[in-house]
């Protein structure tokens, strides 16, 4: 600001210097030629150096208001150039999910004839706050509190997740290999679906086939868990792996087995990016609760969403298969199970998907139950969704057998909704 | 616990961490570059334009690739694993900010490379200094999908392309003093070429682009080159812009806010009913009636909105639909920064003057 006034200054300067000047060179110029100036000219003379110092004063005139305006602006810019903040507050956001089905013959809570009833009931299935906020400049934390209910008026409330992030450490410049070591209770990275939230999951529920072997809500646990880059053939490929301990025991494929006798996850994961908005992805996952309980899934997704218009169109396909290896009394030695899906974006705010999925029991991997789904979605924004489910289940189990289910979803957030897995749309 | 299970565990969990320092330098090696002697700085950017943008301010001392393409909708990229790999050998991660590429935060944490986290020196948040506008005063989520921080589509006024320069060479000249000249003299070379396409070579010579920018700003550029009489001498895209003064233009979402404020048009609804929703058909006929009532020439959108509603309207009125680019690339064949202005100004001014 000083320096647009000094050079104001400095211009006016120049010209009352000059105009003397210039007065001066006419009059040795009229010296020269021994004729005094005349009235004319004198007038003449006069009315350049008014012009000159007229515009001079706009100048000025226009310099002044300029600052003003500069000062005001800046008045009421203070404080807001702050892009990010969470040094007082972490970002917090809440996800309701309620779920209202209808079915045919009577259900039970995990199917099981002695749990309460869950068939024609309306449920609020989750209640769950998210806070997260980097910690430090080394630390990320996250920390998920939920209020869940598999019956009506029935909830418990936990920690579904609460875990650091190590970027970095204090006596490391950077990660090797971009390692990013979570500590805490999560859902570690097995396969596809575990790792997604209730309110995150493209279908009204949890596939069956990935309840039968890590749980009704999948696969939560506390441990430690690296995730890393492998070298990649391409700029257009990566190849990702986790490793991690965990706590062992309360999973579905070993249902006694102590929390100390600590599991092993490893998975492996390969991206690549077909260009146009097309992508694939494998996933190979191991987890081993010890040498008795083991399981290994297996997982693969194609997904087309367009540059143009992305928010509009888009296609998915895909699937996960799951092959357990256990050698306890009352369980079979190697149930499997699977699940395909498909979803297709008809516009900004509707979906349509279908799915299949084939569970065996645990315990006699001759009794399975077949699933076919189809639902609809739609999205008032991000922020409110509905969907509507039907689903009919074939089972070599009596009270699954011949089930016809109507399911509406509902899911509501408020608060800064942390962005979802890349492959889930909304 | 039982020991020997633990042992046994622990002993397998060792073999699969015992590769990653290997793992680690095999990488680092092949990606990553170091930060002493930095020969050139690897730079990303969440956006073309700004990849542009350094590039002209970087000039031969970087090497730079942007995430997005200029055809995909800068609030919704999907972070995938390949824009993280991109972004983990990266000495430089340059976002718009203001909220526009939530995704961006995603990419750099997964990432996993502590240089272009939040708060530290190579993450840069070009439009911080940029006089934002529609800075909402309450912020519900019943107004749609509301900017916090204001409007985030600050490069399409060019005045504030010089702010976003300012920024990156300021980040460039800390993390590479040694070439912090040269960023310098790029840095002004942008700007005067800025000044010299907005308001035409001699204008800049006779006033000087910093107090042209100024009065252009301030909104008092024409009254004041009327007091000199130097409206003649006025060139570049504010003169071939000067039939769009004053016109209504109607646009899909709030993406025009900023050329519209340079340029002089208005924009008297959105076709969107509020930001991010896609419009009902009775805000579709408000927006006909609109047209009709206030004879809008003009329809203008970015290239990767649905152009649905735009097509029916300009079919029920006879308006214009102009679907352009508002990012750089061979993708939408916008080679630089300044092309996409001309086109821009281009495309408006034919629509505006050929309408029947």
């Amino acid at each position: 600001m000083h320096s647009h006034a000094a050079s104001g200054l400095a211009f006016t300067l120049a010209i009352l210097a000059t105009a003397p000047s210039a007065h001066g060179q006419a009059s040795d110029s009229e010296t020269d030629s021994t004729a005094p100036p005349t009235v004319q000219e004198l007038l003449q003379r006069i009315e350049r150096l008014e012009r000159a110092r007229d515009a001079d004063r706009e100048d000025f005139e226009f310099e002044l208001e300029g600052l003003e305006d500069d000062l005001s602006r800046l008045e009421s810019k203070a404080g807001v150039q702050t892009q990010r903040s969470n040094v007082f507050n972490p970002g917090i956001t809440v996800f309701g999910n309620f779920l209202a089905r209808a079915d045919d013959q009577s259900v039970h809570l995990d199917d099981d004839p002695t749990a309460p009833r869950i068939d024609d009931q309306f449920n609020l299935r989750e209640f769950e706050v998210d806070y997260r906020a980097s910690i430090d400049p080394w630390t990320d934390g996250v920390l998920i509190a939920t209020y869940e209910s598999e019956t009506p008026g029935e909830a418990n409330a936990t920690i579904e997740e609460g875990y650091v992030i190590v970027k970095k450490l204090p006596v490391l410049d950077s990660a090797p290999a971009g390692l990013k070591l979570k500590m805490g209770r999560f859902r570690p990275n097995f396969g596809r679906f575990n790792q997604i939230h209730t309110h995150d999951l493209p279908q009204p529920t949890y596939p069956r086939a990935l309840g039968t072997f890590l749980g009704p809500e999948g696969y939560i646990r506390d441990g430690v868990e690296g995730k890393f880059f492998l070298p990649s053939p391409s700029e257009s490929q990566t190849i990702e792996a986790t490793v991690g301990l965990f706590d062992g025991g309360e999973l579905p494929i070993a249902p006694g087995e102590s929390a100390s006798n600590l599991s092993v996850l490893g998975h492996v994961k390969w991206f690549k990016d077909l260009g146009k908005g097309r992508d694939v992805e494998l996933g190979v996952s191991g987890l081993q609760n010890d040498s008795d309980h083991r399981v290994v899934g297996l997982d693969g997704t194609y997904k087309w969403k367009p540059f143009e218009g992305g928010e509009w169109k888009s296609f998915l396909v895909g699937g996960e298969f799951f092959q357990a290896d256990l050698s306890e009394a009352g369980l079979d030695s190697s149930p499997m199970g699977y699940y395909l899906w498909s979803q297709y974006q008809f516009d900004k705010n509707l979906y349509f998907g279908v799915r299949y999925y084939h569970a065996e029991d645990l315990t006699d991997a001759s009794m399975s139950t077949d699933t076919y789904g189809a639902y609809l979605t739609f999205y008032t924004t991000e922020f409110f969704r509905l969907r509507f489910g039907m689903e009919h289940s074939t089972s070599d189990i009596d009270e699954i057998d011949g089930r016809n289910t109507a399911l509406l979803e509902t899911n509501f957030i408020f608060g800064s909704h942390p962005v979802e897995p890349y492959w889930v749309n909304r | 616990m039982n020991t020997k299970t633990t042992l046994r565990t622990l002993a397998l969990s060792s073999l699969f961490l015992a590769p990653v320092p290997a793992l680690a330098r095999s990488v680092d090696g092949e990606f990553a570059p170091g930060t002493e002697g930095i020969e050139s700085l690897e730079v990303v950017t969440t956006l073309p334009v700004l990849a542009d943008i350094a590039k002209d301010v970087g000039g031969e001392f970087i090497h730079v690739a942007a995430l997005s393409t200029p055809n995909q909708d800068p609030h919704y990229v999907q972070p995938t694993p390949v824009l993280m790999q991109k972004a983990r050998g990266a000495d430089v991660f340059i976002e718009c900010g203001l909220q526009l590429e939530l995704w961006g935060e995603k990419v750099a944490a997964g990432s996993g490379n502590p240089k272009i986290q939040v708060g530290q020196p190579g993450r840069v948040i070009a439009s911080t200094g940029v006089e934002t506008l529609e800075l909402p005063t309450i912020l519900i989520r019943e107004w749609g999908d509301v900017h916090p921080y204001g409007n985030p589509h600050v490069w399409l006024d060019p005045l504030n392309a010089k702010i976003l320069a300012k920024n990156i060479a300021e980040a460039f000249s800390k993390l590479d003093a040694p070439h912090a000249d040269a960023y310098r003299a790029n840095l002004a070379e942008f700007e005067h070429r800025i000044d010299v396409a907005l308001f035409g070579a001699d204008l800049v010579d006779e006033i000087g682009g910093r107090k042209l920018a100024r009065l252009s700003k301030g909104g008092r550029l024409e009254e004041y080159l009327e007091h000199r009489g130097l409206s003649e001498m006025l060139g570049g895209w504010l003169a071939k812009a000067a039939p769009l003064r004053g016109r209504p233009i109607v646009t899909y979402h709030k993406t025009f806010i900023y050329l519209a404020t340079r340029f002089g048009f208005e924009i008297p609804i959105e076709i969107e009913e509020k930001p991010g929703i896609p419009p009902s058909a009775k805000q579709r006929d408000r927006v006909l009636k609109l047209i009709r009532d206030q004879g809008v020439h003009t329809i203008l959108q970015a290239v990767y909105h649905d152009r649905t509603a735009g097509t029916y309207l300009a079919k029920e009125t006879g308006a214009h639909l102009l679907s352009e680019p508002i990012d750089v690339g061979e993708d939408v064949g916008i080679p630089d920064y300044f092309a996409l202005m001309d086109n821009l100004v281009s495309k408006l001014v034919e629509s505006e003057s050929t309408h029947n």
